[in-house]
This record gives structure tokens, sequence and C-alpha cells, in this order.
């Protein structure tokens, strides 16, 4: 049966809603310690929301708070987000060549690009979960579900935590952090199992990642950055022998 | 006043990196090579997007249970579960060994 393109979209759009849950129930518990952080700070809750609508930046908005309770300077503080941030312009490089949609649409979407946006989107429509058409092409319409609902989570959390700071039980709270590393690993592992190209890419990021941290003293956003264009250049290498 | 200056400022640091490559032409066309080393760049950012930083998802310290967390949800991840069944298994057992140690 042929859908009609309105009918379509809203299919795609549920879709990524679906898909979309786990960076929701994810982002949750990271939102809900942000709000509790900020609420904290001497931040109004007000403020505390905004920050998290306005910057929707997990590990930014962390070291955020902590510069400015240290006193650092306005310009430092942005400064130091944009370095942090920087490699979200390598993900929406991929997504720019992926997302089916005008040039106005893709740069409304592209706010809503994150690293756990970025991965749901870019690997599921590879390997295919659902009907493998629905996810082969990253729609405009199902890159817009996922984003409104990771971001809702975002939003909710934070304000959640902010007006109930004092009531939430440690041990979750402790317990969720894993969650997103939890969906990152359930995203990677069946493209890891189903080919070994995939595999060693992934291992040569994570390797690298950890050597540039630790050995080289690189800060996060850059260490991501550089283990992922390094990691996935020797991929394109190796494919390249592969296949031609 | 200050702090609503950060936090737009903060806006524009996050959303610039997200928003040039969007502005490139739409028929552009990359390369052959660098179309093949953008297709493989998911898997190398997950990788280091989950390692090391995982061993510092309970509670920013003790890395074993980290660990735990992140090889349970491989485990079943490899026998094919949902995803949310992953993620919530991976909560409880990060939440059991919590309260036992």
């Amino acid at each position: 049966m042929a859908l009609g393109g309105a009918q379509r979209e809203l299919a795609q759009f549920r879709l990524g809603l679906m898909q979309g849950l786990s960076i929701f129930l994810g982002y949750l518990p990271a939102a809900i310690a942000f709000g509790v952080l900020g609420a904290s700070t001497g931040l109004a809750n007000f403020q505390v929301a905004v920050m998290s609508a306005w910057v929707y930046a997990g590990a930014s908005q962390f070291m955020a708070l902590n510069l400015y309770q240290s006193g650092v300077s306005t310009p430092e503080i942005i400064l130091a987000t944009f370095v942090l941030n920087f490699r979200h312009a390598l993900m929406s490089t991929v997504l720019s060549k992926r997302i089916q949609g005008s040039r106005a649409i893709r740069c409304l979407l592209s706010f809503g690009i994150t690293d756990e946006t970025f991965v749901l989107t870019t690997i599921s429509s590879s390997v295919g979960s659902g009907s493998e058409e629905a996810v082969r092409e990253i729609t405009a319409a199902r890159f817009a579900g996922v984003a409104v609902i990771a971001y809702s989570g975002w939003v909710i959390g934070t304000v959640f935590g902010t007006v109930f700071a004092d009531i939430l039980p440690q041990l979750a709270m402790k317990s969720m952090g894993i969650s997103i590393y939890a969906m990152f690993i359930a995203l990677l592992v069946p493209s890891m199992k189903k080919s070994g190209r995939i595999a060693m890419i992934a291992l040569l990021g994570a390797a690298l990642n950890w050597i540039l941290l630790s050995e080289l003293k690189l800060s996060a956003g850059w260490s991501v950055v550089t283990a992922t264009m390094l990691a996935s250049a020797c991929g394109a290498l190796c494919y390249k022998g592969e296949k031609q | 006043m200050k702090i609503y200056l950060l936090i737009a400022g903060m806006a524009l640091a996050t959303y610039i990196p997200r928003l040039l490559p969007m502005i490139l032409p739409e028929r552009l066309q990359f390369p052959a090579w660098l179309d093949r080393w953008l297709q493989q760049v998911p898997y190398a950012a997950l990788g280091a997007l989950i390692f090391p930083g995982v061993l510092t998802s309970v509670d920013g310290q003790q890395p074993w249970l980290g660990l735990l967390g992140g090889v349970t949800a491989g485990l079943l991840a490899l026998a094919g579960l949902n995803i949310l069944i992953v993620l919530a298994s991976a909560i409880a057992v990060v939440a059991f060994s919590l309260s036992i140690f």
C-alpha cells in the first residue's frame, strides 16, 4: 500500500520518537543530576532550565557550572564550551550528506545533533531496526522524531532535578549513569558482530581516545574528535583494500 | 544578567559547530575518498565515546562498576536483546552491585 507524503512523514516521525526513547531514558538521569547541581550553585531554577534549553550540551553545561562557581570569566567559559563541542562539526558534516531534506530543514534539525542522536540515527540506518526500508535513509522526519524526544528528555529532566533536588534517591541516581553507555554499547555490538572491519574501527577509536586522554593529556572534546578521525581514516583505507 | 550573557554565548558556541556544515551547498559532491572516510565516522565515534568514559560513568569513580555495567550491556546486546532491555539490565546490575558494596 502506497502511503501519501504526509502520512509517510508522520510514520517516519513516529519511528524516530520510538528509536529515540533509549536516548530519552539515558538523558533523564544526567539531566536530573544537572538540575540538582544547578539548584545547588545559587542559580534560579529558571536559569538552570534556560541553560539546558538553549545550550543543550551535557558535558559543557556541567563544566560551565563548575567554572562559573570558581569565578572563571564569561569569555573563557564560552571558549571552553566551543572547544568541547567542536566535535559536533564532524558529526554534522556526516549528517549533512545523509539527512534527506531541504537546506533550511537541515539547518533547523542541526540544533538536535548530539553524540547520541548522531550515532543512533546513522547506525540504526546502517544496520536496520524495524523494517529495513524505513531506516535505510535518514529522513528529516525521522531525525526530527529522534531529536525531539532526546531534547525533551534533557529539558524535562533538568526541570525535574531543580524542583526535586532534595528528595531524589541517591542509589538510583548513581546507577543510572551507566544508561547512556549501555545505549552506545547496544548500538555498537550488532554492527561489530556483522563486520570485522566495523569492530576494528570501533576498537581502534576507543584505544586511540584512551591513549590521547591518558598519555597526551588532550581535553575530552579534542580527544574524541581526533580519535574518531584517525580511526575512521584507518577504516576507510582498509575498506579500499577490501572492496576495490 | 551576566548569567544570561553566559548562557547565550554558550548557546552560540554549541550551535555554530552543529550548524556550519549544513550550510554547505546542497549539491556539493565530496570526493569518493572523503565519502568513504565519513561513512566510517559513526563507528569510530562510538568506540571513542564508550571508552574510557564508561569507567567513570558510575558516580564519576568506581571503574569496576562502570566496567561491569558495560560488559552486561555488551553480552545482552550480543544475545540480540532489545536496546531498552539492555539499558534497564545494565542499570539494574549496577544498582544491585552498588547496594551490596
